[in-house]
């Protein structure tokens, strides 16, 4: 068969031009999956480790109108809520957190930036600091009801926002109040921590004039999280004498909102490859039309090999793999340079939201099934053109100049 | 036996709406060993008569006997692969694959038959040897003369062992020098035994061989020379 596949490779060679044009269809398609697929999946990973380090036991509940930083909305949370909360059988430990935009000014550099706050009662400051997973790259997190210092998140450390790096040590004014940086936190990936200053309880109640707001609360279950999730819905309704269905807050488990994210993460990754099975489609239609070509140009070829003993799956055979060959030309090519934009993307992106925000990731069944698709396309493309080169009556066939 | 028979064979082409008969009856039987020339004018159904002769189509009407098996029982591969090894086709214009070398092309039809790579090679380069083309193995088609390349193509058509050689005027594309060479070199195989067929429409080619059929007009116009 070696002398068959010979026939079919040095095709592809002779017609190089053809033959790169042929694959470009498949290339830009492959290309633009492996780069997609490998972004995206980069995204899933890195929501699941934050996952895991929020750990499943968690129920967040926030006011609906306005979801995060929503204390103006109608369904807002305060102590009562809290207190609520805590009294709910299975619901080991609450905390109210804050996400409230404040002015911070830094090298005479004024910007509206996230407002957290860590409780003071330690079990709630624990928590919370778990379930936003905040955590000091550099220095220390705040102590309990520690006054006049400040965390500050990744990003804002960073020369980007304030046009100068903020050291530890350094003094920041959030609202006309001054704070020492104490630490800077590990860049979590999430845009809202990662440009946060955060406080004690009360220096952040002080600086934004709110006295029992809570932009969201966390409660950590003891049992089933589902469960204890729906009995906390149930004591919020009770309280607030609302009707199910018309309540103006939600709960959600930390499960639920991995489950929603990744909903989102994956009809955003279809909805791209979607675009991309076009180029691959027309990719096939090309290697189609460049076989039909082939077929018509090498009739004779097929007639002086029909009439020296081809039978028709010998001829089969020839045509399917070059079109196969060229399928995975354009496949490999494909997933080299979408392996590169992905990377590429890496870079830009760590470059302008600092290191490890996002990571590129080429698992093996990316690039494998890439390469492979690409060329079952090649194949399936090559089906009608090779047919009908078997087919060809070898005394038309030598017929042909 | 005979290598091949035709026994009152017909071949009808649909024309527009009209038929084109272009054989008419033709019978002639090919006996083991000799040298027999087909001659007749262009458009006298000396063509179809090769095609016909070589398997590469069948009769409209009429039976064709391959080895004393009639054509029509076997499947189309069947056919492909018996004509495979039974008949050697020589061709005007060569006919080589050009994307193989001499060596390759010689071994191609070894390739369908499932020869076995060691004996493919060594009996390619035995047969291209022997035509004096040792040195030339490696070349392309599109490298060598015209009469270098019909000497590869009579290497091809030499390298299953078939009963017989059809030849489809082998001069034709050659200088007369070159052409005077190949149909020596076909002498002297029928000389060693191998049946030969050539379909000519040049008078003074034809009358080097054993017996002459002349076809007019789809049907044989006389007997043996």
């Amino acid at each position: 068969m070696r002398e068959l596949a010979k026939i079919g490779l040095w095709n592809i060679v002779r017609r190089k031009k053809r033959a790169l044009l042929t694959v470009l269809g498949i290339f830009i398609g492959i290309a633009a999956v492996v780069a997609l697929v490998s972004i995206g999946q980069g995204l899933q990973q890195s929501v699941q480790d934050q996952f895991s380090k929020v750990g499943g036991d968690k129920i967040l509940v926030q006011a609906k109108e306005f979801g995060v930083g929503g204390v103006a909305a109608a369904g807002k949370l305060g102590v009562r809520e809290l207190d609520v909360i805590q009294h709910v059988i299975g619901v080991g430990e609450a905390a109210g957190g804050l996400a409230l935009s404040g002015k911070t000014r830094f090298n005479d550099v004024q910007r509206t930036v996230f407002v957290a706050m860590l409780p003071v009662k330690s079990s709630e400051a624990n928590l919370l600091t778990t379930f936003t997973t905040w955590e000091a790259d550099k220095g220390r997190l705040l102590r309990s009801g520690e006054r006049g210092k400040v965390v500050i998140g990744a990003t804002l450390s960073s020369g980007n926002v304030f046009l100068k790096d903020i050291s530890l040590r350094n003094t920041i004014v959030v609202n006309d109040v001054g704070f020492d940086v104490v630490g800077i936190l590990t860049r979590t990936g999430d845009p809202t921590t990662d440009s946060s200053v955060i406080l004690s309880e009360p220096d952040a109640r002080a600086v934004l004039n709110s006295s029992d707001v809570y932009s969201y609360i966390v409660a950590q279950a003891v049992g089933d999280p589902d469960v204890v999730s729906h009995r906390v819905e149930r004591a919020l309704r009770r309280d607030r004498h609302q009707k199910e269905g018309n309540e103006d807050f939600s709960v959600q488990t930390s499960t639920e909102l991995i489950a929603s994210f990744n909903t989102v993460l994956n009809i955003i990754q279809v909805i791209f490859v979607g675009i991309a099975a076009i180029s691959l489609l027309v990719g096939g239609v090309g290697i189609m039309n460049t076989m039909f070509t082939a077929v018509l140009e090498r009739t004779r070829e097929i007639g002086v090999m029909k009439a020296i003993g081809a039978t028709n799956s010998s001829i089969l055979f020839v045509f399917m793999l070059e079109s196969g060959i060229l399928g995975l030309l354009g496949g490999v090519a494909g997933v080299l340079v979408g392996a590169g934009i992905g990377m590429l993307v890496e870079q830009v992106v760590n470059y302008a939201y600092g290191a490890g925000t996002i990571h590129a990731v080429f698992p093996v069944w990316l690039v494998i099934g890439a390469v492979l698709f690409a060329g079952v396309i090649g194949i399936l493309s090559g089906l009608l053109p090779a047919l009908r080169a078997s087919r060809l009556s070898p005394v038309e066939a030598l017929r042909e100049e | 036996m005979h290598v091949i028979e035709l026994h009152n064979v017909w071949k009808t082409y649909p024309l527009g709406k009209t038929r084109v008969h272009a054989l008419r009856g033709l019978s002639l039987e090919v006996k083991q060993g000799e040298f027999l020339a087909i001659q007749g004018p262009s458009g006298s159904g000396k063509s179809t008569a090769m095609n016909i002769i070589g398997c590469l189509d069948t009769p409209t009407k009429g039976t064709v006997l391959l080895q004393g098996k009639n054509v029509h029982s076997f499947t189309e591969s069947g056919l492909a692969q018996v004509r495979g090894r039974t008949i050697g086709f020589v061709f005007q214009k060569f006919n080589l694959i050009d994307t193989l070398t001499a060596l390759e092309n010689v071994m191609l039809p070894m390739v369908f038959q499932g020869v076995v790579e060691q004996e493919r090679v060594s009996r390619a380069t035995e047969l291209l040897s022997v035509l004096g083309l040792s040195d030339r193995m490696e070349h392309k088609p599109s490298q060598l003369s015209g009469g270098q390349q019909q000497r590869v193509a009579i290497a091809r058509s030499l390298v299953m062992n078939p009963p017989m050689l059809l030849c489809d005027e082998p001069t034709g594309n050659l200088d007369s020098k070159t052409g005077a060479e190949v149909m020596h070199l076909l002498h002297e195989l029928n000389d060693e035994g191998r049946t030969i067929v050539l379909v000519t429409h040049e008078d003074s080619l034809a009358r080097t061989a054993d017996r002459i059929v002349r076809i007019r007009d789809g049907r044989q116009s006389n007997g043996d020379k």
